[in-house]
């Protein structure tokens, strides 16, 4: 008997056989077996069925069952009219296969063959993907706007409090020995530490709330894919070729559409009904029942700041870089480039003008005719505490040797020595150390602050360290600074006599971060006390022991991009993050952008692959400080005044002075620059006054020289006669000099930043402007994908959504055919009626 | 296309929202009356903004800054108007007493006096004050008293030579103060170039004048001193001679002379000329001095010692007359003898041995040998005689001239006013009527001319000297120079002064001007326009009614409604 098999559609065949008319069998088929006995053979099983009658009943029953369905399925799609994940669903009515009765093939009936899903996938994918776009967009558009409102708003921005600053120099400038001005300048100077922190402290909780935003986020997502997996579960068991769980499916693409409004993720369909859902680079967030879950955790290089992970392999992977979209992808990408860099630019706005103003006003003499001190501190000024001494007696101080060494501190060279006695005991061998002939007060450049305590002044002004005597050993403490040389005390070049035994004690003190490359000093093996300016952040996976401190010795060179420190085994790469650029190789130390990065050395080494992070002005806002409280102590004059002897003959003018080198010891010794009569014609003697010494001698004069001595700088104008004599000298009293206040104040209008390109004003500028600039392309690109994700939905809806008018419609041709079955049905009974009654 | 029931709804939503969040904007900018909201709105609009907010602060700055500089060159400038009026007065005051009587003292104690008052009043400004009570003149020491002075005429400077700066513009600074050296103590002597003196201790009547350098390319700014010498042998009337000497080159040569002296004599050497005027007399010395800076107090200081000082008062006068005529009895040989008596010593006997065919000449001579062997003194090189008296310095020299013996006081004597007693005029003799004429000349003045031994009793001829007229004309003619050379600085000061305030005037006008049109850009970028502002407001108003009522229509159609 011959089979013909007929596709319906795919995958579906219906069956006829070539039934002879004496047969007798025919019908569908009821069982269709593979026959055991022989394989690759089916058996298939007919219904006997007899007669010629076609069946009404059977017909109309067939089409009651199929409009019902209809009806039901028509009234599903009205009832999720509100659903916006709801694809209509559209019902498949196929005519049952013909039978060949007499004449001809009498139809069956129907059958309501497959409820099906309207969609378009790839319009599915496209709604997701500008979905991710949107809120990432979104999501970062509203934190930028919050940045520009704590950097723009006219309340909260920084310039009102920066010109009332420079206002404030002005206004003493103005009127030097009057005390209202000062008292004003170190209130503007207050409000400027208030305006600097207030605006970190606000980027520094941003931050905060960004990382516990992304906390939620993720274990929202989570949340996601864990139901994700139990769909995909359900739906691979129930899935089947024909007949798939179309509401499920639509729960599944709503959870989708919910998580890539949360993160960018790429989706694979498989055929039994899985769907992987892969996020970043290719890991795989979700398969078959199975779903990875997303971690915060801190990031590795920078611990303030989170990052996140994914098991992989084993082991925790950081995908941070390689998630995007979304909200998640818009947080980040705040983070990485909105906030943080907006936090690098305030806060070397504010180490530049600390930096500037501090170097300024340290060349300048206070009321009291002392030199100034520090006006603002920021991030770290590297004080270092440690001593050296120890038990000398017993570590090679042998009787009758002479154990010399040097001190090296910020570019001074400091020569100690002590011939042992027999009579010495620790304590005096300490105190010679210390304060005796050859020891450290002996230094020109040491002085005796009279209470026990020896200052060294440092090359950069304001640096110093101070040394007293604690029990036999020599503690030392650092001021100011930090020193472009480095805040390193390193005693070196220690010699004893023959025996070269001699050795001391070295030992950190309190909890500045000092490193020592030894703890003893010998003769062989200088000790190092090594500042702590800034230390780097080792990375957390970091397997060696290495270490890497960083100091800012030039503002105008400084960036705002972040640096990372990486040792390959040999040497250290120091890689400007912000181009990706190498700036620097080899061992150390390193002077690049205006920052000096001092790595440690042997035995505290890193190993390959460890790195560590410096982002030098992130906190310079939250660190800026106001040190000044005594209106006295602000320098407004120069130390130095030049006059002109009132009996000169000739009529030659000095200038006013100028500081060329405000560290020079000899700076306010009175110099006389003299027109000798004993020199040659039209020359002159730079002479100091109280021990007679002639400096510089005869110098030939002509209309506009400058003379340089001591530090300082004036200039000849005119015509002076032999005899007459022109002072330099220490400027005492000078309450109403203002000349250092006028080189303050015009700092205002000096491009210092930028290597000389940018004012402070202009860098704070910046700051606002690149935040708008961003903010607006975002706010444009969210326009833009808005109106895009639009036009997706309208698609979308076009094809998937309810329209209830055409469910209407529907409703009322399967309601008329369910009625005409009916009539059918009623037909049939009354003809089986007239039957009965004829027989 | 198709369109679902829940597109139609959506599609009204995200309308009707569009609409509001425009309108919304719309609001903010004109309640705000700005633009631009948010840096965003306009970033390089935003950035502009700040720029002009920071140009605008500074130019306000400077203001401030401008005119704190010209209230402190306001006073200084009316301080300094007056200390010339001050100063005006003293000149007047100091012609004044250049032409008082020869020997009014009175009066020119009251001019002194007053000028005085006027020294006190210009310390006083000197020493002015602020509203702050800060020093004006003090340089940088404002807290420090600008000018102190010891009492004895010394006057001190404790300021500096600081002069305060005042920033106006972003390129600009003005001067806002001088400092007292500046103002009251750089002030040349003399000419400006040169200042000339004649010797305190000068005997004769001469003066020397102002002068003025001729050749600038030849003149150097040295010392030198003019020096007069009496010719020998001696002349009637008596001639001298006078030398130029450079001190500070040294040297014990004349540069120019022995020249012949004659009164009103134009005296040029090193490019400059100067005339010198009157009597000297041997020794006398003036000073030609390339200017050295002297302090204003100092000059009126001088002058009002000079005008209390009576002067020295020297005395010149001849003991003589036709002797033989005048019984002097040279047949028989008189011996006649006087006294002289000077500053409280008395030379005493004189005996004047007459010889028999003694000419008057021999007579004189032997008058002046007695003088001389009476006073105990050694004979001088040239013959004469010098006697010191009791007080120090103070001496009367005498000498013969022709027939006569001539007598010169020196060194000033306030006591006595260097005055000649000749009395006790003794003639032993026979007739005793010998005669002694005593005159005086120059600035000499006699009571009586004679001595008559035959008259009963000494009759007394006191010779007095008065104040060396020459001497305060010098003084006063010195300080005339001085103070108007002092005026001169001062209203130099005042003039550089009138030109600063005209700098910050000018520089203010700048700024004015500057910060109109920063303001005008700044709110034509930020400012909103009102009228545009209100129409789109409208529109959108209504547009957004539209939206809502077509909403309301479109969702009520339905065939639901028709089943």
């Amino acid at each position: 008997m011959a089979c013909i098999f007929h596709e319906v559609r795919r995958n579906s065949y219906s069956i006829a056989t070539s039934f002879g008319e004496n047969t007798g069998y025919f019908g569908q088929p009821k069982i269709i077996r593979l026959d055991q006995s022989s394989p690759g053979r089916i058996k298939i099983y007919f219904r006997k069925e007899r007669g010629y009658m076609p069946d009404l009943l059977n017909i109309s029953i067939s089409g009651l069952r199929a409009y019902q369905g209809a009806l039901s399925t028509t009234s599903h799609n009205i009832a999720n009219v509100g659903n916006e994940d709801y694809t209509r669903q559209r019902i498949e009515l196929d005519a049952r296969v013909p039978i060949k009765q007499g004449p001809g093939f009498f139809g069956q009936g129907v059958d309501l063959s497959s409820i099906n899903r309207i969609i378009d996938e790839f319009n599915s994918i496209n709604v997701r993907d500008i979905t991710s776009n949107t809120s990432r967009l979104s999501t970062f558009e509203s934190f930028s706007s919050r940045v520009e409102t704590i950097i723009a708003d006219d309340q909260s921005s920084l310039m009102p409090s920066l010109d009332g600053f420079f206002n404030a120099l002005n206004d003493v400038a103005n009127d030097p020995s009057a005390d209202a001005p000062r008292v004003a300048l170190l209130g503007a100077a207050e409000i400027l530490e208030q305006r600097l922190a207030s605006m970190g402290n606000e980027f520094q909780a941003l931050e905060t709330e960004i990382n516990g935003v992304v906390r939620s986020e993720v274990s929202e997502i989570n949340a996601i894919t864990t139901e994700l997996a139990r769909l995909n579960e359900t739906l691979i068991s129930l899935s089947s070729v024909d007949n798939r769980p179309n509401d499920l499916l639509d729960q599944r693409d709503a959870l989708l559409k919910q998580l890539s409004e949360k993160i960018s993720v790429t989706v694979v369909e498989q055929t039994n009904g899985n769907l992987n859902v892969l996020v970043g680079t290719g890991q795989l967030l979700v398969t078959n029942g199975t779903s990875l879950n997303l971690q915060v955790q801190q990031d590795a290089a920078q611990p303030d700041q989170v990052s996140i992970g994914i098991q992989s392999s084993g082991s925790v992977v950081d995908i941070s870089s390689s998630l995007v979209g979304g909200e998640l992808g818009g947080l980040l990408d705040l983070r990485d480039n909105l906030l943080n860099p907006a936090q690098n630019r305030l806060g070397r706005t504010a180490i530049a003008l600390a930096e500037e103003m501090n170097a300024q006003h340290v060349q300048g003499y206070d009321l009291n005719g002392n030199f100034g001190g520090n006006l603002f501190s920021t991030v770290s000024t590297g004080h270092l505490q440690a001593q050296f001494g120890g038990d000398y007696l017993n570590n090679g101080f042998d009787v009758g040797d002479t154990v010399s060494f040097d001190l090296l501190f910020d570019g001074r060279t400091v020569n100690v020595s002590h011939t042992v006695l027999a009579t010495d005991t620790n304590q005096d061998i300490a105190n010679a150390l210390l304060f005796g002939a050859t020891g450290i007060n002996n230094d020109a450049n040491v002085t005796d602050n009279g209470d026990g305590t020896y200052t060294l002044a440092g090359t950069a002004p304001g640096v110093s360290m101070t040394f007293e005597l604690f029990g036999s050993n020599i503690q030392f403490e650092t001021a100011g600074g930090p020193s472009p040389l480095g805040n390193n005390l390193v005693i070196t070049n220690m010699l004893d006599g023959v025996a070269n035994d001699a050795v001391m004690d070295l030992s950190s003190l309190g909890s500045s971060s000092t490193a020592l490359s030894s703890g003893v000093v010998t003769s062989a093996s200088p000790g190092t006390f090594i500042g702590p300016s800034t230390v780097a952040i080792p990375n957390q996976n970091n397997i060696g022991i290495g270490e890497v401190n960083f100091s800012i010795t030039d503002v105008s060179a400084l960036t705002v991009s972040d640096y990372e420190v990486t040792f390959d085994g040999a040497n250290y790469n120091v890689v400007r993050l912000s181009d990706s650029i190498t700036v620097a190789s080899g061992a150390g130390p390193f002077a690049v952008d205006g920052l000096e990065i001092v790595t440690s050395t042997a035995p505290i080494s890193p190993v390959a692959g460890d790195s560590f992070y410096i982002s030098p002005t992130k906190l310079g806002a939250v660190s800026f400080q106001s040190l000044i409280d005594n209106s006295s102590e602000i320098a407004a004059a120069i130390p130095v005044r030049a006059t002109a002897n009132i009996n000169n003959i000739g009529s030659a003018e000095i200038s006013p002075t100028t500081i060329t080198d405000a560290t020079d010891g000899d700076l306010t010794r009175t110099i006389d620059v003299f027109f000798d009569s004993t020199n040659p014609a039209g020359t002159f003697d730079v002479v100091d006054r109280a021990s007679g010494t002639v400096l510089q001698n005869d110098v030939v004069y002509f209309n506009g020289i400058n003379v340089n001595q001591n530090g300082w700088q004036v200039q000849l104008t005119g015509s002076p006669l032999v005899g007459d004599i022109y002072t330099v000298q220490n400027n005492t009293n000078a309450v109403a000099d203002n000349r250092n206040a006028l080189l303050m104040a015009g700092k205002q209008t000096q491009a210092i930043m930028d290597n000389g390109n940018t004012t402070f004003e202009q860098s704070y500028n910046t700051l606002v402007s690149e935040i708008g600039v961003v903010t607006q392309q975002v706010k444009i690109n969210l326009a833009v994908e808005e109106s895009l994700l639009q036009g997706a939905i309208e698609r979308r809806e076009s094809i998937s959504g309810v329209n209830l008018d055409e469910e209407a419609a529907d409703l009322i041709r399967y309601q008329q055919a369910y009625q005409a079955l009916s009539r059918v049905i009623q037909t049939s009974q009354e003809l089986f009626n007239s039957l009965l009654s004829a027989v | 296309m198709r369109v679902s029931t829940s597109l139609i709804h959506m599609q009204g939503v995200q309308n009707m929202l569009r609409q509001q969040e425009e309108l919304l904007q719309t609001q903010n900018q004109l309640s705000s009356g700005t633009k631009l909201l948010t840096p965003s709105d306009d970033p390089g609009a935003a950035a502009r903004i700040i720029d002009l907010d920071e140009a605008i602060s500074q130019i306000e700055q400077y203001g401030e800054n401008a005119s704190y500089a010209t209230q402190r060159l306001n006073l200084e400038e009316a301080t300094l108007t007056s200390v010339n009026n001050v100063l005006q007065r003293v000149r007047e005051l100091s012609i004044q007493a250049a032409n008082t009587g020869a020997n009014d003292l009175q009066s020119e104690r009251i001019i002194a006096s007053e000028i005085e008052e006027k020294l006190q009043e210009l310390f006083d400004y000197a020493n002015t004050r602020d509203e702050n009570g800060d020093y004006i003149f003090s340089g940088f020491q404002s807290k420090t008293q600008a000018f102190t002075t010891d009492g004895d005429g010394n006057y001190f400077y404790n300021g500096d030579e600081g002069q305060l700066a005042i920033q106006i513009g972003p390129s600009r600074q003005v001067i806002s103060s001088d400092s007292g050296t500046e103002v009251f103590q750089m002030i040349r002597k003399g000419n400006g170039d040169f200042s000339v003196d004649a010797n305190g201790t000068n005997g004769g009547t001469a003066r020397i004048s102002t002068g003025s350098v001729v050749t600038p390319s030849v003149y150097q700014a040295h010392d030198f001193s003019i020096v007069f010498d009496e010719v020998t042998p001696a002349t009637i009337p008596v001639t001298h001679t006078y030398s130029v000497f450079n001190n500070t080159l040294g040297g014990a040569a004349p540069i120019a002379g022995p020249t012949l002296y004659n009164d009103g004599n134009v005296i040029a050497f090193n490019g400059i000329e100067v005339e010198i005027s009157g009597d000297p007399v041997d020794g006398d010395v003036f000073t030609v001095e390339a200017s050295r800076n002297q302090d204003i107090f100092t000059t009126l200081s001088n002058l009002i010692d000079s005008l209390e000082t009576p002067g020295t008062g020297d005395v010149r006068g001849i003991i003589g007359g036709d002797f033989i005529n005048n019984g002097f009895d040279n047949v028989l040989g008189d011996a006649v003898s006087f006294d002289i008596d000077f500053d409280g010593v008395t030379i005493t006997p004189v005996n004047v041995a007459v010889g028999i065919g003694d000419t008057n000449t021999v007579i004189a001579q032997s008058t002046l040998d007695a003088i001389g062997l009476a006073a105990g003194v050694a004979v001088n090189t040239d013959g004469s005689y010098t006697v010191p008296g009791t007080t120090a310095g103070v001496d009367v020299t005498f000498r013969r001239v022709g027939d006569n013996v001539e007598f010169i006081t020196r060194g000033g004597s306030q006591t006595n006013l260097n005055s000649l007693q000749v009395s006790n005029l003794i003639d032993p003799g026979l007739d005793g009527d010998a005669v002694l004429e005593i005159s005086g000349s120059g600035n000499s003045v006699t009571t009586q001319a004679t001595i008559d031994a035959a008259v009963a009793g000494d009759v007394v001829n006191v010779l007095n000297g008065v104040p060396h007229r020459s001497y305060l004309s010098q003084q006063i003619d010195n300080a005339l120079n001085n103070i108007d050379q002092s005026m001169n600085s001062i209203i130099n000061t005042q003039t550089s002064i009138g030109g600063r305030i005209n700098s910050i005037d000018s520089q203010l006008d700048d700024n004015e001007a500057k910060s109109v049109y920063l303001q005008t850009v700044r709110s034509e970028i930020e400012d909103l326009d009102y009228a545009e502002a209100i129409s789109r407001m409208t529109f959108q108003t209504t547009a957004l009614q539209v939206a809502q009522q077509t909403f309301v229509r479109v969702q009520a159609l339905n065939l639901f409604e028709f089943l």
